[in-house]
């Protein structure tokens, strides 16, 4: 199994963390995607059309976008069904459902962060606003979960949907998004940090203390 | 934001929102401050500024009944005197450091600061307070105070038969954004308290505390339907001048607050 | 602010040669000016945006550098990079919301390796800094550090275990730093490490760096992954550090004897003149 990653790419890091997670073993390429762009090469076109990363290829298989690996990865490796609950309907709508939102987190969150560390050209005080009204979204519904005595997004322990949600809400900061606003949040965050094999990347060291 | 000057006790926080061990920012104005809790259940409130090299403090991590600078490791107790330079553990440290400290008081489930210097005792709220939630609303304080103050909230509530009542919010206790709703029929609880952090000109942070009636497997109901209510309580506020309508919400869903029945005005 | 005459006499990378190909061009900021590069038939231009005026120009270490001032003073000598045998990446321009002057400073700060780096460049339990020199050279054009030591468990790309990490700093420059630090695989050799700053404004920076290293096990891209996992975390503290100019007034921040290179580069800085970037000492006098 390979991982065309970047170190600097939470949505590469998500299927990081559930490799890690899973304890299975997967061979990391490491791509320049900045400052080479080599996304954009015309090799890596060849491997996804798209020109984005993470791309996984396992047994023959390429497969891109973040939450299709890590659906890939938990119905394939995660034996118990911990981190995508299969066999429960309505669970895997919920995950679904923030599966889905966790493209909401990436087109704000990590647009406004391209723009303020790698200088990327765009709206950066429409994707700030964008990301705060995701993230309250998050919270409201974090918060809720913990009246009901959960901590996590949807049923009684962690889902890939926590890993999909985890590393561009984390990140909001680099994209000078300050997460003071949202508690539970923040709550949220530090147990994440807190699973047994987590890992940081660069900019999210200090949510674990 | 001038006037947030923190000379008068300010809400900063919830108490179980800066569990032990743990550390958070808050901002009123231009005080940045630092709230931290150590294994003591003292909870700090300091200016959020390393003074070794301005780092801030809210990103460094509570061991003990210490906090530690996450840039070089700098250790303050709780009176903010350093303790420890791990670059240079044989150095005792200049006695001249010390953090710039907020007087703090803990009352009714939320964390209250003013400036060092302040001579009042802080506001205290008789009875057993929960925390329920802190809710960020894109509008100044003053706003918000003054949507408490027209009685323009309503709080929905179940009596014991489950008869829906309804009570408009009474106004600010004395102008200083804190907020406290006496239920007397309530199946849920027997008051609420909304005190407002005046965050910045377009933010305040609405720390909400609870005095729940009945067996406490009935509060998580209790702190749900006013966190539902304080919902309502933001849209409405950020709404009004976007002039975009309230939608009022459905019955069927237990109503928690409308604007009242005449609109905004 | 005015520009200080220091600050304006030197030249800085605005990007790295790939960033301006020929037919290409790059528009950035210098100081709070809009400046525009561009390559025509090879020949490399550089001017002002708002009046078109023509600017200085020059390629070396793999960027690109011009200068806001008639008669800069030289571009500084790396004579490093024409030793044979190193392999030199550029790792882009990464922005950061400070002076140049505090991420100057950072770089030149071993006392934060254990917290900011933990389990990289040093680890919490191994974290007392060694007194080493600072001193200027003799025209106090330039500011060294050196025989600095500090324990690292995994000092570069190639290192697999720990080891104590010798590091020379040098300082040639109000907004540029070089690292020199043992080469894990020749005795002999030093690696090189260097951030070259585009104050952009006084509060916000672009960070140009380079690796110039001798390696034989590592690609360009996990020379240039490593690079860049070290300087965003220290984009983290550096953009958390209030405030947001560097302090020149004595007094205000607390340097003590593991800080040398800290009180030795602000105590330049002043000897300099130097107001870009830093807050009041010389500017209220
Ligand atoms: N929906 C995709 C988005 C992936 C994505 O945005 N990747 C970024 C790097 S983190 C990328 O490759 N961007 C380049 C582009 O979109 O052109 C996923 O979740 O994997
Ligand atoms: S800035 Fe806090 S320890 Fe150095
Ligand atoms: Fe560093």
């Amino acid at each position: 199994m390979k991982l065309y990653d970047y170190v600097l790419s939470g949505n590469c890091y998500k299927i990081r963390l559930l490799v890690r997670f899973l304890e299975i073993e997967c061979e990391i390429v490491a791509v320049d995607f900045y400052p080479g762009r080599e996304h954009k090469s015309a090799a890596f076109l060849g491997i996804n059309p798209l020109g984005q990363i993470p791309v996984l290829e396992d047994d023959g298989l390429v497969i891109r976008d973040a939450q299709a690996i890590l659906l890939y990865l938990a119905n394939k490796y995660d034996g118990h069904g911990r981190w995508w609950p299969s066999g429960d309907p309505r669970l895997v709508g919920e995950v679904t459902m923030w599966l889905v939102f966790a493209d909401r987190i990436t087109a704000t969150s990590s647009a406004a962060r391209m723009h303020d560390v790698l200088g990327y050209d765009l709206d950066v005080g429409a994707a700030r606003a964008g990301a705060r009204s995701v993230f309250r979204v998050l919270e409201d519904h974090l918060t809720d979960r913990e009246f009901g005595g959960h901590e996590w997004i949807a049923g009684p322990a962690p889902t890939i949907a926590d890993i999909a949600c985890f590393p561009y809400t984390a990140l909001a900061h680099d994209g000078g998004i300050d997460l003071s606003p949202w508690p539970a949040i923040r709550r949220w965050l530090r147990r994440f940090t807190n699973l047994p094999g987590f890992f940081t990347m660069p900019g999210i060291d200090h949510i674990r203390r | 934001m001038e006037e947030a000057s923190l000379s008068s006790w300010t809400a900063v926080g919830l108490s179980a929102a800066v569990s032990p061990g743990t550390a958070c920012r808050a901002l009123v104005g231009d005080h940045d401050l630092v709230i931290w809790r150590g294994r003591d259940r003292q909870v700090r409130v300091w200016e959020n500024r390393c003074p070794h090299r301005g780092m801030r403090l809210s990103y460094g991590f509570v061991r003990g009944d210490r906090l530690t600078c996450c840039y070089h490791g700098w250790t303050y107790d709780g009176e903010g005197a350093c303790t420890l330079i791990p670059a240079r553990p044989d150095l005792a440290p200049p006695k001249a450091v010390r953090i710039g400290q907020y007087a703090r008081a803990e009352h009714a489930g939320i964390i209250w600061a003013a400036s060092g210097s302040i001579g009042m005792e802080a506001p205290s709220f008789p009875g057993d307070w929960i925390g329920c939630r802190s809710i960020a609303i894109d509008r100044p304080r003053e706003e918000v105070d003054s949507h408490f103050a027209s009685g323009r909230f309503i709080l929905s509530h179940p009596d014991q038969h489950g008869e829906i009542n309804r009570i408009a919010c009474a106004p600010s206790l004395n102008g200083d954004g804190v907020h406290r709703i006496e239920l007397h029929d309530s199946h849920l609880f027997e008051a609420v308290l909304c005190a407002g952090q005046p965050v910045s000109g377009t933010q305040t942070m609405l720390h909400v505390s609870v005095r729940p009636r009945g067996a406490a497997g009935k509060h998580g109901e209790a702190l749900r339907h006013v966190s539902d209510w304080l919902k309502e309580v933001r849209t409405l506020v950020e709404n009004r001048r976007a002039g975009i309508r309230t939608l009022g919400v459905p019955r069927a869903r237990l109503p928690h607050i409308l604007e009242r029945d005449h609109g905004p005005g | 602010m005015a520009l200080d005459e220091f600050t304006r006499s030197h030249w800085y990378a605005i990007g790295r040669l790939e960033d301006v190909p020929d037919g290409g061009s790059r528009s950035t900021r210098l100081l709070g000016h809009d400046v525009v590069a561009e390559r025509r038939a090879e020949a490399l231009s550089i001017r002002l945006k708002a009046d078109g005026a023509p600017l200085k120009a020059q390629e070396r270490y793999g960027h690109v550098w011009t200068t806001l001032h008639d008669d800069p003073r030289p571009l500084y000598d790396i004579p490093e990079f024409e030793e044979k045998g190193r392999r030199l990446v550029t790792a882009g321009c990464v922005s950061v919301r400070c002076s140049g002057l505090r991420a100057v400073e950072n770089f030149l700060d071993l006392a934060h390796f254990p917290f900011v780096h933990a389990g990289i460049l040093g680890v919490e339990e191994q974290a007392t800094v060694e007194q080493y020199e600072v001193e200027p050279d003799r025209n106090e054009d330039e500011l060294w550090a050196t025989s600095c030591k500090f324990y690292q468990p995994r000092a570069a790309a190639t290192a697999e275990s720990g080891q104590v990490t010798h590091y020379k700093y040098r300082v040639p420059h109000p907004f540029s730093t070089i690292l020199y630090k043992t080469c894990p695989i020749r005795d002999d050799a030093w690696d090189l490490i260097g951030l070259f700053i585009q104050p952009v404004e006084e509060d916000l920076s672009d960070v140009h760096s380079f690796v110039l290293v001798f390696d034989e096990d590592n690609s360009d891209t996990d020379l240039l992954h490593f690079q860049q996992t070290i300087f965003l975390q220290d984009r983290f503290i550096l953009e958390n550090q209030v405030p947001r100019l560097l302090p020149l007034v004595p007094g205000s921040e607390t340097p003590t004897r593991a800080d040398a290179s800290s009180i030795a580069y602000r105590r330049w800085l002043r000897k300099k003149g130097l107001t870009y970037g830093a807050l009041p000492a010389i500017r209220a006098a």
